[in-house]
């Protein structure tokens, strides 16, 4: 359990501030059905700054010289872009600045600290115009993984349904 | 998604041929005051058997085009309340109610005509679930379907 903000600020000050204070708070991301805690954040209260190891946890972007990138998906991270910045000899990456670029809704909750973002426009209307079904896995009543895609060669009739 | 049942056809090669829509087994109709909740399950079965025997050569198996203009674009605010319900679902699961229902009610005020959305919500209060469903079903207009009708070709001039 994450401590709370208030109670970690005031230990730090008591420590005089020593500890990268910049950095001292984390936030949980969730993104695309997952959860993903993040241990350091830059405080920000309506932007969540991460690292590129970070955000590549978060939605698979890795930084590039180009920018940070996913498949196809390049998007520039030049000091004007105002997408990355430099603190305490590490880089930041704006996790809310790219899903802005990106036309990515999310939301937050900034007492808490956690983080929803909504399926990335790109990857969600690729499906839209392909009809392709997006492969997925869900566990049978053995426990045992069952995906979409270990169907394929037979005709699939997706169900939901209730026993009542 | 309105209810279940729901169906969805997937062809060998993993492609949507029929998106999600509405799939009972047997025809059904209930009257609810003054409103009228109907299925056509025969003729989905029909159709579906006709798939099966056909594959690509039924008439009942869309193609791309046709299933992606069935599939509504996500609008912002529909992706906006996607994050919400998410949030919510978070905060249940972390047994913060307040937080849960804060998030859930902003997901609905977002896409007010999900039953989804509000479908998670009224599961917390079984009780009263029944009665939150009949208020929402009341308030469709005369010309809203609760199930949509199915697009089924022939079978729907009979």
């Amino acid at each position: 359990m994450r401590i709370s903000r208030v109670v970690l600020s005031a230990a730090l000050a008591v420590l005089g501030g020593w500890f990268m204070t910049d950095t001292a708070y984390g936030a949980t991301v969730l993104y695309e059905g997952r959860t993903v805690e993040v241990a350091h954040t830059l405080e920000d209260p309506t932007d969540l700054w991460v690292t590129p190891d970070d955000l590549t946890k978060i939605n698979g972007f890795v930084v590039k010289p180009e920018g940070a990138c996913l498949d196809e998906i390049c998007i520039p991270l030049t000091e004007a872009s105002g997408l990355t910045t430099e603190r305490l000899g590490q880089k930041w990456i704006s996790v809310t600045g790219l899903s802005q670029k990106l036309n990515q809704p999310y939301a937050y909750d900034a007492e808490a600290g956690v983080w929803s973002f909504a399926p990335l426009a790109a990857t969600h209307e690729s499906y839209l115009t392909s009809a392709e079904a997006p492969d997925f896995a869900l566990k049978d009543r053995e426990g045992k993984t069952i995906h979409l895609s270990d169907f394929r060669g037979k005709k699939v009739l997706l169900m939901t349904w209730a026993s009542w | 998604m309105v209810n279940v049942p729901t169906g969805v056809w997937i062809d060998e090669n993993g492609m949507i041929v029929r998106p999600n829509e509405t799939a009972y087994s047997k025809d059904t109709k209930l009257s609810l005051g003054g409103k009228v909740l109907e299925s056509r399950g025969s003729d989905y079965v029909a159709a579906l058997r006709d798939w099966v025997a056909k594959g690509s050569e039924s008439e009942y198996a869309m193609s791309p085009e046709e299933v992606a203009a069935k599939v509504a674009p996500r609008t912002s605010d529909d992706a906006m309340a996607e994050a919400h319900f998410q949030l919510g679902n978070y905060f249940h699961q972390q047994d913060n109610a307040a937080k849960a229902d804060t998030h859930w009610a902003k997901a609905q005020e977002l896409r007010p005509e999900s039953w989804n959305y509000h479908r998670q919500d009224w599961s917390f209060t079984p009780k009263e679930a029944g009665g939150h469903w009949m208020k929402k079903f009341q308030s469709m207009e005369d010309d809203e379907e609760y199930y949509p009708t199915l697009d089924l070709p022939n079978l729907t001039e009979k």
